[in-house]
């Protein structure tokens, strides 16, 4: 697992590869990459190439516009057209991350949302009873709770998701 | 990360940690009582570490004012016989190299690590240098681990080796044996009971001519001592491929790990020789290892350091294998080595074909460069100046930057950044090129860099009678890397309170006596003190203090206060004029209106001044807060 700082908290994007295996490189071979976990739409799009064919992404629908945009006086570009030539090469995931975070304890519950997305696909090499105790573990018992209520929240909201995004993307190939 | 868990657990439990982390663990098991740094990406975290355990794990720790000093203090403590270490990243060991150019020739008593975290790709970095080149410099031994668990187990090594030939040990990582995340299993704690004193010995610690001639030839003694600790060195190690192979690969440290992954990837067979004792480098070995195979791959990111040594080693002994390397073309002397580059190398060293993806990413997107956080003070302080250069009328100005979170005035809408090279030269270069051409010069300085170097060169201006604007922007941090304190900050690591020096009365000091304390989110104040050091002659020191927005949000969640702001679509005239030149990442334009995202919105309020809104349309929400 690599992490690239220094600019983490500086709104620039901020990429984390994790392998698992009998595995030395933290880096991953370009286009090889199983799963995205992408806690922006854009950033989604930016890393797309770098999975392999029936890969499955899983994308934070909040939208971060960058300030290169406004400076231009220009939007977002149209979520569609963000994903749009990939939709068949690859298993696109929207999850309404930030709406479940509010709801279960807070903004900052983002990343258990999407872990718990991320686990409900079946990809990751770890049990549930696992993630839990991590969970416990690494954030102590005051923000566990909301965690991990977090976490369940993002792993049920597949189950729904799935359906419908199927339906999108049959609508816009 | 609760870093006391690097206290807690006990030999023989494991723990995932940050290749840093194991150092600072590394630290404390091999009974080091003295350590100290100035922080610097990617070797941040082992301080960051430190700082919360050093108390309970008795060890002193300090934040240096820079990387020479925090390395005179370790070798001040090792030659009153304890364990020291002192880091930082590449190129502090620049600003510290004077130290290890002395200390080499006097040696040692506690044992004592100089750690180097180097960045090849420039992460966060002006170079890539490559620092194994210190080690021929200074002729000290250097280690390289590859992953967490040999970060911490080599550092152990590294004491060991340090006191028993009474020499400095060079210690090199790479951001991607620092930042890369492994399981490290926890091995015991040496308690040192040893207290900290002073024996003189004035022939060997007192640097001059006379001592350092027949000093000089003692450390070349033990540098050969050394070739023989390297060649029987447990660090070195062979993976001998299942087959009998006619191929071997010699590498060391993060191009170890991805050639590992890119040897199983292409399916050849080939012995790899991984080298974690890199200088003196183990001559036995690589001779057998260079005898035993019809052609060796040298594997190393940067500079052919380890390649030029194997070609010697083939040389000297009359070796005719075929070596590849970075000098006949077949590996890349610059970025850090991906899988690709040695899957391309070896695929143009064996003649065998790997098909290889080119995409990665989208260069078609919106970029996302690093900005100025939501609520940071550098922001409304480049505005401020970019306004004031413009009312003045001034054409030809020259941005002197520096080392910082605030280099990223270079970016847009901002373009204030002309020159920029290392820790402290805004305000040396910004001297040279006023009194080279005449023009206005303006330098910007953040308060733990002026601290860190820029004092001796603002001195130098006062001098020599330079014209300058320096602007200090004072955020009470080393921001930059992890809001680690500076000798400006009243408090230490720990949060604990602690002796500040005033930076003003160091200016004042000085000489200069246009000194202005401005409060950057004072838009007016602000502008007018620029303004005025615009028209002004001599030297102009305007500090713009304001505390790091980050220290502040975090501040203000634990007291559970969060203010927002809105926009008034009602007021708002549609300028742009926020979203174009302030330029604050929680203020965008969506479905043709000027929005403030919540989510991101700092509470600041310098976006609600008529100096960016005009129309008066920004302001202030209550928010609710669990």
């Amino acid at each position: 697992m690599s992490e690239i700082h220094g600019l983490s908290q500086r709104g620039g994007s901020v990429s984390v590869d994790v392998r698992t295996g009998d595995i030395r490189s933290p880096i991953p071979l370009c286009s090889a990459l199983d799963l995205l976990l992408a806690f922006e739409p854009l950033e989604a799009a930016r890393f797309r190439r770098c999975l392999r064919d029936g890969a499955s992404v899983l994308v934070s629908d909040e939208k971060l516009p960058p300030i290169w945009l406004g400076i231009r006086r220009m939007e977002y570009p149209d979520m569609r057209s963000l994903f749009g030539d990939e939709s068949e090469r690859l298993k696109v995931h929207i999850v309404p991350a930030k709406e479940l975070a509010e709801s279960s304890g807070g903004y900052r519950m983002i990343n258990s949302v999407m872990l718990g997305a991320a686990f409900s696909l079946g990809v990751l090499e770890v049990s549930i009873d696992s993630i839990e105790k991590s969970i416990m573990d690494v954030l102590g018992d005051r923000n566990a709770t909301a965690n991990l209520r977090a976490f369940h929240m993002g792993a049920q909201s597949m189950a729904l998701k799935e359906t419908e995004y199927m339906e999108q993307t049959r609508k816009n190939p | 990360m609760k870093a006391d868990r690097l206290l807690s657990k006990t030999s023989g439990e494991e723990l995932l940690l940050l290749g840093n982390e194991a150092i600072a663990r590394g630290v404390v098991e091999a009974g080091v009582r003295f350590a100290a740094t100035y922080p610097g990406t990617p070797s941040s975290e082992v301080g960051e570490s430190l700082a919360s355990i050093s108390d309970k794990a008795g060890i002193y720790f300090e934040y240096s004012i820079n990387e020479k000093v925090a390395a005179e203090i370790a070798y001040g403590a090792s030659i009153s016989g304890l364990r020291s270490i002192v880091f930082m990243k590449h190129v502090g060991l620049n600003v510290a190299s004077d130290v290890l150019n002395s200390i080499n020739y006097t040696g040692i008593r506690g044992g004592m690590v100089i750690m180097t975290a180097d960045d090849p790709s420039m992460y966060s970095s002006q170079n890539e240098q490559d620092n194994r080149h210190y080690a021929e410099l200074t002729h000290l031994p250097m280690l390289e681990p590859s992953s967490p668990q040999e970060a911490k187990d080599f550092l152990i090594y590294a004491f060991d080796l340090s006191e028993k030939y009474s020499i400095p040990v060079i210690f090199r990582t790479t951001t991607r044996i620092s930042h890369l995340r492994g399981i490290v299993k926890i091995g015991s704690v040496r308690n040192s009971d040893r207290t900290g004193k002073f024996v003189p010995d004035r022939n060997r610690f007192v640097a001059l001519p006379s001592n350092s001639y027949r000093l000089k030839q003692e450390l070349i003694h033990k540098e050969e001592l050394l070739k023989g600790a390297s060649s029987e060195s447990p660090l070195n190690s062979i993976d001998a491929s299942s087959s009998h192979t006619e191929i071997g690969i010699i590498t060391s440290g993060a191009a170890y790990n991805v050639t590992y992954d890119a040897v199983k990837y292409t399916g050849i067979a080939a012995d790899i020789l991984k080298i974690g004792f890199t200088n003196p480098i183990p001559n036995h070995l690589i001779t057998e290892f260079l005898q035993n195979h019809r052609m060796v791959l040298v594997s190393e990111e940067l500079d052919p350091y380890l390649e030029a040594k194997v070609r010697n080693v083939a040389q000297i002994n009359g070796i005719d294998t075929d070596i590849r390397g970075k000098i006949d073309g077949t590996f890349p002397f610059s970025h850090e080595y991906t899988q690709e580059t040695v899957i391309r190398a070896i695929s143009s060293a064996t003649g065998s074909t790997h098909s290889l993806p080119e995409e990665t990413l989208d260069q078609n997107l919106p970029p996302r460069p690093p900005v100025f956080c939501p609520g940071c003070p550098h922001r409304d302080m480049y505005y401020t100046v970019r306004r004031a250069v413009k009312m003045s009328g001034l054409k030809e100005v020259i941005y002197s930057s520096d080392i910082g979170c605030y280099s990223l005035g270079l970016y847009e809408p901002f373009g204030e950044a002309d020159t920029m090279i290392e820790m402290g030269s805004s305000i040396g270069v910004g001297q040279g090129m006023a009194l080279a051409t005449g023009q206005t010069v303006i330098s910007f300085i953040g308060d733990s860099t002026f601290f860190h170097s820029g004092i001796p060169s603002l001195i130098n201006a006062y001098r020599n009678g330079s014209r300058m604007i320096l602007i200090i922007l004072d955020n009470g941090t080393t921001a930059m890397t992890g809001q680690e304190p500076n000798p400006g900050v009243p408090y230490d690591q720990e949060g604990k309170p602690a002796r500040s020096v005033s930076m003003e009365s160091i200016v004042k000091a000085i000489g200069i006596d246009n000194v202005a304390i401005v409060d950057p989110y004072d838009l007016k104040t602000s502008l007018k003190e620029v303004i005025a050091a615009i028209k002004r002659d001599g030297i102009s020191v305007i500090i713009a203090r304001r505390e790091c927005a980050i220290i502040r949000d975090r501040e203000m969640r634990k007291k559970h206060q969060v203010t927002l702001y809105t926009v008034d679509q009602e007021k708002c005239g549609l300028c742009y004029n926020c979203v174009e030149n302030f330029a604050c990442p929680a203020i965008n334009l969506t479905d043709g209106k000027i929005v403030i995202n919540p989510a991101l919105c700092d509470g600041c309020g310098v976006c609600a001044e008529p100096y960016v809104c005009p129309f008066q349309a920004i302001k202030e929400v209550s928010q609710d807060v669990k």
